[in-house]
């Protein structure tokens, strides 16, 4: 056991609470935007005027959900993880305490820029430039208080959740910044100084690796530092971890262009993109490997840690994830499903079955250790867990039948070469399964909302705990 | 409020700890060789195959 003393110093819990609380509150707002524009989908009479548009709704929901839920609370979970595992206080703490607030204007700024109709129209990246700005600020500022606190650090012994950590950092640095490289026209209006073949390459490449480091590297630091805390289990294999982590990195960033097979971006940039995303299925199944076969010591825990199957489901939806990308990438799939539903299924599953889960599970172990005490209630959690899982399936699923169905209808064609189906015909086919994903995220926001419910109640009793010690 | 601080043997299991599974390991092997293949066949100043080349040759096959 570690020989250093507690009680020199305190943790800056404080801010990671608040960078969880503010999470919260985007990612509900977020998530009701997203239920809305379900339903807009096969109840387009619904559409309101101005903000409550489903073009605005749609870019506040994907852009609020990406920065404001998971962004802030995964930054808050860094600074949560980082201090733990160098054994230090972070070494900027006011800094660190003005980057909460800093990140709750930046969302605010963009996500009442979206809404108001001022947007970059640069997919991911929607928020105008001044919310973009506050974004590098905040990131740069968040950066200069992780990678000090790990250069400083009192354990020598870099765990791999710090290495996903500064992977995710420094990529998302580097594409942020590249793809917000714009020429502001005023307050509200900016271009991008890409145009054409290339701008969309910088966009995919963007786009890519965005949700590659917040929702893949990002949420695998959770993963490998929450899993053995919450099942008392070590990680089976530290090789395994850091072979699977190098090889991630080296290949990640080649693999954007994938988004553009069969457009005018050259022959060997896709074909290198769509080898590159063939090879990351291994160093995913790593971290897949690692996981289940670190659970395997005691299968058991599942039912006795009731923060194991968090982990295990959400590794699980992540190696099915992770399979279904790379096989998106080749020719003959892509030519099939995309442009269609089946991407939006792909994102989803991911989105809510693998960095839902995961998050809201390390949510569930931080929140208890920082008050010292226990969940409010396991039976609410379980209940969340479950809820969540049937919504989130029952969205893919339905989605990946519609976009099968979609791109055979927009494939078919007559004896004569032209197309079989209009696309009215292709959209009115698709109702009663747009209709099921609103069953589907209906099912999963309720889950959420007795995520929030008991981590509420949890705070609560945290705080009247705090109040009779004092 | 309880300051805890973590060890690296909680994390990192001793006796498996430099382990690789031969069936990832197979699955590592196997995605590098695909990748190879896959990308001497399909760059065009390897192979000679190109998209719109692709596409002249799916119509008339038709």
């Amino acid at each position: 056991m570690s020989v250093y003393k507690m009680g020199d110093y305190h943790y800056d819990n404080q801010t990671v609470r608040k960078f969880i609380y503010s999470s919260i509150f985007w990612g509900v707002l977020a998530l009701i935007a997203g239920v809305w524009i379900s339903i807009l989908f096969w109840a387009p009479g619904l559409n309101g005027p101005g903000w409550l548009t489903y073009g605005r709704l749609r870019s506040f929901h994907v852009n609020v959900m990406a920065f404001g839920l998971v962004l802030g609370a995964l930054i808050g979970i860094f600074y949560y993880i980082t201090i733990r595992l160098t054994k230090r206080p972070l070494l900027f703490p006011k800094i660190a305490r003005f980057t909460v607030y800093l990140f709750n204007l930046a969302i605010a700024v963009g996500g009442w820029g979206l809404l108001m109709g001022y947007t970059k129209s640069l997919a991911y990246n929607e928020f105008e430039w001044p919310a973009s700005l506050l974004i590098v600020i905040l990131w740069v500022l968040m950066a200069v208080v992780i990678l000090g606190t790990i250069i400083k650090r009192k354990e020598e012994q870099m765990y791999i959740s710090l290495w996903y950590i500064i992977a995710t950092v420094v990529t998302l640095a580097v594409i942020y910044v590249v793809n917000n490289l714009v020429v502001p026209a005023g307050l509200f209006k900016s271009y991008p100084v890409f145009a054409g073949v290339n701008g969309a390459n910088v966009e995919w490449w963007y786009g890519h690796n965005a949700v590659g480091s917040e929702l893949t590297m990002a949420t695998l630091a959770l993963f490998y530092y929450f899993l053995p805390k919450s099942t008392g289990l070590p990680i089976y294999s530290h090789r395994l971890s850091i072979i699977a982590f190098w090889s991630l990195i080296f290949a990640y960033l080649w693999a954007g262009a994938h988004h553009l097979v069969y457009t005018p971006i050259p022959d060997w940039i896709q074909t290198v993109a769509i080898a590159m995303s063939i090879f990351l299925i291994a160093p995913s199944w790593g971290s897949v490997v690692n996981g289940f076969y670190t659970v395997r010591e005691d299968w058991g825990r599942m039912r006795t840690h009731y923060l194991t199957k968090f982990f295990i489901l959400g590794i699980t939806f992540y190696g099915i994830q992770t399979v279904q990308g790379p096989t998106q990438a080749l020719r003959v799939v892509s030519s099939l499903i995309h442009y269609t539903d089946w991407v939006v299924g792909h994102v989803h599953m991911g989105a809510m079955g693998w960095d839902a889960l995961v998050i809201t599970g390390a949510i569930y172990y931080i929140i208890p250790k920082i008050y010292d005490t226990e969940i409010y209630s396991e039976k609410i959690a379980n209940t969340h867990f479950w809820l969540v899982l049937t919504g989130q399936i029952i969205y893919s699923i339905t989605m990946w039948i519609a976009g099968i169905q979609e791109g055979a209808m927009q494939k078919a064609v007559n004896p004569d070469g032209t197309l079989k189906y209009t696309w009215d015909q292709i959209v009115a086919k698709d109702i009663p399964y747009w209709q099921f994903r609103t069953l589907g995220g209906v099912i999963f926001v309720a889950g959420m909302l007795f995520f929030v419910y008991n981590i509420l109640m949890t705070v609560r009793k945290g705080n009247a705990l705090v109040a009779s010690k004092a | 409020m309880a300051d805890d601080v973590d060890s690296q043997e909680e994390f990192e299991a001793k006796e498996t700890s430099k382990a690789l599974p031969g069936g990832w390991l197979l699955l590592f092997i196997g995605v590098i060789l695909f990748a190879i293949v896959y990308f001497i066949a399909y760059t065009p100043a390897i192979s000679g195959w190109t998209q719109t080349g692709a596409y002249e040759q799916s119509l008339h096959n038709k």
